[in-house]
């Protein structure tokens, strides 16, 4: 069993005053195994991040299923997606959202003491986390005094803090420059051989070239999807590119 | 042309900033109402014809003025709010190519029609509503006078000159905000990366130790009006330990409770503490200022209330008989025993020909003498050489010969030779004896009751009453003490007073004839007496409750003014912290926080801001009680149970009307932070 699988994922937006009706997602089928990186690519408005906030739980499809582990998430009640999506589901966004109100370890923490794990327990938790992700001395430091790199890297650490079955990346190099890209983007490749599984939304073909399978998706379809192999991250980006080109040309028809 | 464009867009800022806009103007209106509903009742034609107008008049002026500079402060408060809000959109406008000469007209513009508005509006609804309050007035004072509706130009014009400097001065304020920063400040100003909050251990002490120590002196000060300047430092000091404690207390507070990772790191406590040191930093100032708002209408409304409720009981205290007469000797003269005969027949003549009766008399001879109570119980009259007086020690002791006494109450007392029995109104221990000079009188035993002339009790001096046998063979030897000036320390008089079942207007009217009746007696014999006067209770009556029904009135415009202010600057919070709170309620939402669960921290976050000012200020009522207690003995009011009463019942209305507005804004507040969540 696949530990995600989308079947046959709809959503349609209807304007406020029941006007024309905007179809975001028109088919989406797609599965993700265990220790899986892959990233979805598509331009702007191809329905990337309303995708993105069907799988994290955030909305609901209009039509379709997710399961996760097999449990279809159209039958978790409303007032237990929160406590789901903690316990499964890691986030790293493009705007780090870390709270201001906390220290770079407070933030981190977050998540568990929603779980309502002990501080022993988070202490022997963050320990190696901030290690790999080499935020150790910046812990005590706030948001506000640490550089984009720093916040997200932290922010990582909040997603991987409660071993999630998968993280959900969006966009995850989005505010960063290019050194700080490099340096999550190899830490994220990391993360995954030690086996955490990672769904990736980026229009970055860098970014994507470090996944092992790139989806790309176009008009609310999944339009073409390339397996790494054996290609290095240089020849997987080539292959990309040469999908992008063959999607704005496609388009242009 | 061009004035019109600046003017519109003036008047665009301000249709587009509404929700911000509407309620400052609502106070300014309300401001200017009240100043001219109170300067004009003080000027009001009536306030002629009552008694106790000036006393009256004099409150309500006050009042006035006391809105007035509550309304620099306030206005210039509220409207740093507007200012802040409206940089960014002056910022662009600055960015797409306007000088800050066109910005300083349209903030011209703004402030003219904000200012326009306010008058306009603030004097329409002054003057509509003041036959309303003078008809409450009226009413409280217990009046039954009919008046015709007037202006008054003299309050107009004030309210016009006091206001306009302000709206002016409010203007220049803005201008000069906005001078001096430049553009990219000017865009920014809503969100800078605030620093985290440190907790400031000298700042957080100190105001818990300030407020203990002015507690202390609160509660052990023993006469306000003795300690008169120590009363005042005390407040300053309780609004000082307020300011510290909302400041750096709540933030040490939270920083306290962070150190404990197993209070903090629980899903109850973790986002609440940690936001609200922040929100504490942010609020603590605007906090404390509700808060000492707040103790100032519960001291106002609950001790005015009190009163205005004992207004009947303080009067019975003032005035313990209908009428009353009173004569003072310039002597002891063996004359004295004859004038006071004649003084009586005089008196008990004319009620006989009123044919009214004379019941409860009270008739007794006494001498007093005012010195500085020592130690040892010893008094010393000439208080010149007491280094600096002490009001609090100064005593006046009455003497009241046993004869008297045995007389009016049909009961005898044993006393020996310079024995005597004591008396106090105000609690006070006596001493075993007392020394005066070189006669020294034992105190042998406390009487419960005795019924004194109502002017002592209105005196903020202690009185003692000493109940003496062998009247003048005792003070013989004191009889010749003289203050510095040479005047005669011992003063005798006379006390006559009775009920009686004429009507109130009868009494009046008896009380002239008294008047006229005792007058004529002084002047056959002008060199025995020193001073006759007459009293009545109902010819004071109205003098009384005019006097508390407008400290009642005021109180209770007062209250409104600073509610409406406490309210306003609490919405103003909720709604700048719901603009704030909104990216950080999406947040945790993201990472896994339930709705339920944000609503709770956050409602738990409000909570505490909201109700910590009235936690504060009824702390601090509950310290300041023993004071307001001791300040309404002064006004003859001596019933601590009403005053508990009152005071409870002011907490209760107070928090009924909090809980009121705290739903009123929280909804505003949810509403703004759940419109994020649409977009």
């Amino acid at each position: 069993m696949s530990l995600l699988e989308v079947k046959g994922l709809k959503k349609v937006y209807k304007t406020r005053f029941g006007g024309a009706s905007v179809e975001a997602l028109r088919n989406v089928s797609f599965t993700v195994e265990e220790g899986e990186y892959v990233a979805i690519m598509g331009e702007s408005g191809s329905g990337k991040t309303t995708l993105l906030n069907i799988l994290a739980a955030l909305d609901r499809p209009t039509a379709g299923t997710v399961l996760l582990d097999g449990k279809d998430f159209s039958q978790i009640k409303e007032s237990a997606v929160a406590a789901f999506r903690r316990d499964n589901l890691g986030f790293v966004f493009q705007e780090f959202n870390l709270l201001d109100t906390f220290t770079i370890e407070d933030n981190i923490y977050l998540p568990l003491v929603l779980m309502g794990k002990s501080h022993a327990e988070m202490k022997k938790r963050i320990a190696p986390l901030a290690e790999q992700l080499g935020i150790a001395a910046i812990l005590k430091k706030y948001p506000y005094e640490v550089s984009g790199g720093q916040k997200q890297r932290a922010a990582v650490a909040r997603a991987l803090i409660t071993n999630p079955r998968i993280v959900l990346a969006d966009e995850p190099t989005g505010a960063l420059d290019s050194k700080s890209t490099d340096e999550l983007l190899r830490l994220f490749g990391e993360i995954n051989r030690r086996g955490q599984t990672i769904l990736m939304v980026t229009h970055s073909m860098k970014a994507a070239s470090h996944a092992s399978r790139v989806l790309f998706i176009r008009d609310g379809e999944v339009f073409h999807q390339i397996y790494r192999g054996e290609s290095t991250n240089e020849q997987l980006y080539q292959k990309i590119s040469d999908t992008l080109t063959l999607l704005a040309r496609g388009e242009r028809r | 042309m061009k004035t019109g464009y600046y003017s519109r867009l003036a008047a665009d800022g301000i249709r587009k900033n509404r929700r911000l806009y509407l309620p400052y103007l609502l106070t300014c209106v309300l401001m200017v109402a009240m100043f001219y509903i109170l300067a004009y009742l003080s000027r009001a034609p009536f306030m002629a014809y009552i008694g106790g107008g000036n006393a009256l008049a004099w409150v309500l002026n006050l009042g006035s003025f006391v809105i007035a500079v509550f309304s620099v402060f306030f206005l210039f408060y509220t409207n740093s709010f507007l200012i802040r809000r409206r940089k960014k959109e002056f910022g662009l406008f600055n960015i797409l190519g306007m000088d800050k000469r066109s910005i300083g007209r349209i903030l011209f513009w703004e402030s003219l029609i904000a200012a326009l508005v306010a008058l306009a509006c603030g004097l329409g609804v002054g003057i509509a509503l003041s036959k309303m309050a003078e008809l409450g007035l009226v009413n409280l004072v217990g009046l039954d006078v009919s008046f015709e509706f007037t202006l008054s130009r003299e309050a107009v014009r004030y309210t016009l000159i006091i206001y306009g400097a302000l709206f002016f001065l409010i203007f220049l304020n803005a201008v000069r905000q906005v001078r001096f920063s430049n553009p990219v400040q000017l865009l920014r100003s809503e969100n800078f990366g605030e620093k985290p909050p440190k907790a400031n251990w000298l700042f957080g002490v100190a105001g818990f130790a300030i407020l203990a120590a002015a507690y202390y002196i609160a509660v052990t000060i023993e006469n306000p009006v003795a300690a008169l300047s120590w009363f005042f430092v005390a407040v300053l000091m309780v609004i000082a330990a307020t300011y510290l404690i909302f400041i750096a207390g709540s933030v040490l507070l939270c920083r306290i409770l962070q150190k404990n990772k197993r209070y903090y790191y629980n899903k109850k406590h973790f986002v609440s503490v940690s936001s609200m040191a922040y929100r504490m930093k942010r609020n603590g100032a605007g906090l404390a200022s509700i808060c000492i708002l707040l103790t100032m209408v519960l001291v106002m409304i609950s001790s005015t209330a009190c009163l205005y409720s004992g207004k009947e009981g303080s009067l019975k205290t003032r005035y313990p008989r209908d009428l009353a007469v009173i004569a003072n000797f310039s002597g002891a003269s063996p004359a004295n025993a004859e004038k006071i005969a004649a003084l009586r027949e005089t008196v008990n003549g004319i009620t006989d020909r009123y044919g009214a009766a004379r019941l409860n008399p009270v008739d007794y001879r006494e001498a007093e003498i005012t010195g500085s109570l020592e130690e040892g119980g010893y008094l010393e009259p000439d208080v010149r050489f007491v280094n600096d007086i002490n009001f609090g020690k100064l005593v006046t002791v009455h003497f009241i010969p046993l004869e008297d006494y045995e007389r009016m109450y049909g009961r005898t007392l044993r006393l020996g030779e310079r024995e005597a029995a004591a008396f106090g109104l105000k609690k006070m221990d006596f001493p075993e004896s007392i020394t005066i000079g070189n006669l020294t009188i034992n105190i042998t035993q406390t009487l419960d009751t005795l019924d004194v002339a109502g002017i002592d009790t209105a005196e903020m001096l202690r009185h003692l009453f000493l109940v003496v046998p062998d009247f003048e063979g005792t003070l013989k030897d004191i009889e010749g003490l003289v203050d510095y000036n040479g005047n005669r320390m011992l003063q005798y008089g006379w006390h006559y007073a009775f009920d009686t079942d004429a009507a109130p207007e009868e009494q009046i009217r008896l009380r002239s004839e008294f008047a006229a009746a005792v007058l004529a007696e002084k002047e056959k014999a002008p060199e025995v007496f020193r001073s006759v006067f007459c009293e009545s209770r109902e010819a004071d009556r109205l003098d009384f409750f005019s006097l508390y029904g407008g400290l009642f009135f005021l109180g209770i415009m007062l209250s409104i003014v600073f509610l409406i202010a406490a309210v306003l600057m609490i919405y103003y919070k909720q709604i700048s912290e719901g603009y704030e709170d909104q990216s950080r309620f999406d947040i945790m939402q993201k990472v896994g926080m339930t709705k339920p669960d944000i609503r709770k921290s956050i409602n738990s976050q409000m909570l505490t801001v909201f109700y910590l000012p009235i936690v504060f200020a009824v702390l601090h009522l509950a310290f300041a009680f023993p004071m307001i207690r001791k300040m309404l003995l002064l006004f003859n009011l001596n019933n601590l149970p009403l005053l508990i009463l009152t005071t409870a019942v002011s907490i209760l209305a107070f928090s009924a009307f909090y809980a009121v507005v705290y739903r009123i804004t929280s909804n505003a507040y949810f509403a703004i932070v759940s419109d994020a969540k649409a977009e």
